[in-house]
């Protein structure tokens, strides 16, 4: 029997404010919070009054009430935080969007993330004071106290069971760059990437370079979702939300590097879910967005997702598989089988922490990203990967 | 030379309800790690309840000797906490212990053999002897994923971390041997 709300809502409006490198956006993150959230209603040619939901990820800043009271938004009916940090709610933040709008708790759901950390502190970076207790005080003290570091244990890992190389990576982070070429929008437009420059490039912590790693950038992303039913009365055509997933496997928020399954994006769970839900395998998708904390994460989530076996995610990527293939080298052999990141992403278009990511898996579905996929019919969007919880979502045109 | 393997002002363990007698054991150079009663599931860091079984009880598991196989590793290049600014490059490692089920500790390599004219890093305590010696930063390149190593203590003012040394302990050459072999890497470089 097929999952209940599958197809039963939709994204009917997507919008973002522009990306800008750190630190360079002087505009308050809370301005641009409530500009990406107008600017999904314009889009999909809703009053911001009919607005009745907030949903936000990450601990963001900009609680839903306030952006509510600064639009002059009548009545919320839902304001909702999805626990966890980094971009593990990049997709479940608009899973419980989805949620709100099928249960009826509301009919019009923002779902957004705004991060300008100039403005504030630098995501990842530690403010630890003299003494850490808990959790941080068998890390922290050893100097394990970034995202990229333990990405990099992880990756670690990964070569080491199953002989992933720094070419691998590379391989990722060239897919992420060669689209952003194509995309004005994206923070790294004009800055393309080779393998040269990637394998020179220095590390941050090795076997991760600097273009392994996200970059930090300021801006707000937002999609809004209703029913099929409302969307009628709406400009845009609606791209269905087919599945949603979130969740963490086993012991995934084990400290000190003790978690099980080490050598993965805690995805396997939550991607059964997800493709079940769906009723759809790995084959049928023609396009995904798979967030990128640091690259050898994203081929975690490809083989976490049965998209290949565990182990094969380093193969996987070679011969431009990842890549659009307008922008794959020639004769490459598997150009364009599952481009990823078809704005540049987290790497090359903008951090948004992966909201960016959704409203790319909307152009994809409405035909009009700068990367085109021809005939993609069905996106995923992977969120958050080696977090816990992640979230998953599937949509369709 | 410097007292501890990071400079000055970097984070140091406080104790809760939940942790403070293993910070208690590192402090008289013990490595003891929780182990349940009812299932024998080991665990870190201290939590109260069994994951395995919820039980309560456990005892605390002397690593003796506190030796271990690193698990991963990373060589760090970029400062992510202001007492850091200049230190890189150093060492992050994981050290599963096979004494322990294979639980693992987040800590640093050090070389206590030192040697090739590299400034020694800090002073540390070796496990079975109070005697202080200077810790070297190990080359890169010597660190691999299963090596035998084991613990060195460090010793702040009122709190005590267990790094770690390469080790030519026969229980910690028999575990890196037990350890299972890195791949051989994958190839191929059309992109
Ligand atoms: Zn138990």
């Amino acid at each position: 029997m097929p999952w209940s709300m599958r197809d039963k809502t939709c994204i009917v409006g997507i919008g973002e404010t522009e990306y800008t490198p750190w630190g360079q956006q002087r505009r308050s993150e809370f301005q641009l919070a409530c500009e990406a959230t107008l600017k999904a209603c314009e889009d999909a040619g809703l009053p911001v009054e009919q607005v009745d939901g907030i949903c936000g990820y990450s601990d963001d800043r900009n609680n839903g009430c306030r952006i509510a009271t600064a639009l002059g938004i009548p009545q919320l009916r839902f304001n909702n935080m999805f626990w966890g940090g980094g971009g593990g709610g990049a997709a479940g933040n608009v899973g419980n969007a989805m949620m709100a709008v099928y249960s009826g708790m509301a009919n019009y759901v923002i779902a957004f993330r705004a991060l300008a950390q100039g403005q504030f502190s630098r995501f990842g970076q530690s403010g630890a004071g003299p003494r850490v207790q808990g959790d941080g005080a068998h890390s922290a003290p050893f100097a394990l106290m970034n995202p990229v570091h333990n990405y990099a244990l992880q990756t670690r890992r990964h070569m080491h069971e199953y002989g992933t190389t720094e070419d691998h990576l590379c391989n990722i982070s060239l897919a992420s760059y060669k689209h952003a070429q194509r995309n004005p929008r994206a923070v790294m437009y004009g800055r393309p990437l080779t393998r040269e420059l990637y394998h020179k490039s220095r590390y941050i912590s090795e076997p991760l370079h600097l273009y392994d790693c996200c970059q930090e950038t300021d801006g707000s992303a937002a999609v809004l979702v209703t029913t099929p039913e409302r969307a009628r009365d709406l400009k845009q055509r609606p791209v269905y939300l087919m599945a949603a997933a979130q969740g963490t496997g086993p012991r995934q928020g084990a400290f000190a590097g003790n978690k099980p399954n080490f050598a993965t994006a805690n995805f396997s769970e939550t991607a059964r879910d997800l493709w079940a839900r769906a009723g759809i395998e790995p084959k049928d998708v023609q396009v995904a967005q798979v967030y990128e904390n640091m690259t050898g994460m994203v081929l975690m989530s490809i083989e976490d997702h049965g998209f290949c076996k565990r182990g094969e995610g380093g193969p996987f990527t070679e011969g431009g598989r990842l890549e659009h293939k307008d922008v794959a080298e020639k004769g490459a052999p598997n150009a364009g089988k599952l481009p990823i990141n078809t704005s540049g992403g987290n790497l090359a278009e903008a951090y948004t922490h992966g909201l960016e990511l959704v409203n790319e898996a909307v152009r994809q579905m409405r035909g009009t990203s700068t990367c085109q996929v021809e005939g993609a019919e069905i996106c995923l969007v992977a969120a958050g990967p080696g977090v816990a919880p992640v979230s998953d979502l599937i949509v369709r045109r | 030379m410097a007292d501890s393997y990071f400079p000055k002002g970097m984070p140091l363990p406080q104790g809760t309800v939940d942790d403070q007698e293993y910070w208690a054991w590192t402090r008289r150079h013990r490595l003891m790690i929780q182990r349940c009663t009812k299932c024998g599931t080991f665990r870190h860091n201290p939590i109260p309840f069994c994951y395995n079984c919820r039980a309560l009880e456990y005892v605390w598991v002397d690593q003796i000797p506190p030796i271990g196989v690193v698990y991963s590793f990373t060589i760090v290049r970029a400062p992510a906490h202001p007492a850091l600014v200049g230190r890189p490059p150093f060492n992050i490692v994981l050290v599963e212990l096979p004494r322990a089920g294979g639980v693992r500790l987040a800590s640093n390599l050090v070389d206590l053999r030192g040697g090739d004219g590299k400034e020694p890093v800090s002073q540390v305590a070796r496990w079975n002897s109070p005697a202080k010696v200077p810790a070297f930063e190990p080359d890169p390149k010597s660190i691999y994923v299963g090596m035998p190593v084991e613990v060195v203590w460090e010793d702040h003012e009122d709190v005590t971390l267990p790094l770690f040394m390469p080790s030519a302990d026969p229980e910690a050459v028999a575990a890196a041997e037990r350890h299972p072999k890195a791949a051989p890497p994958k190839t191929g470089r059309t992109g």
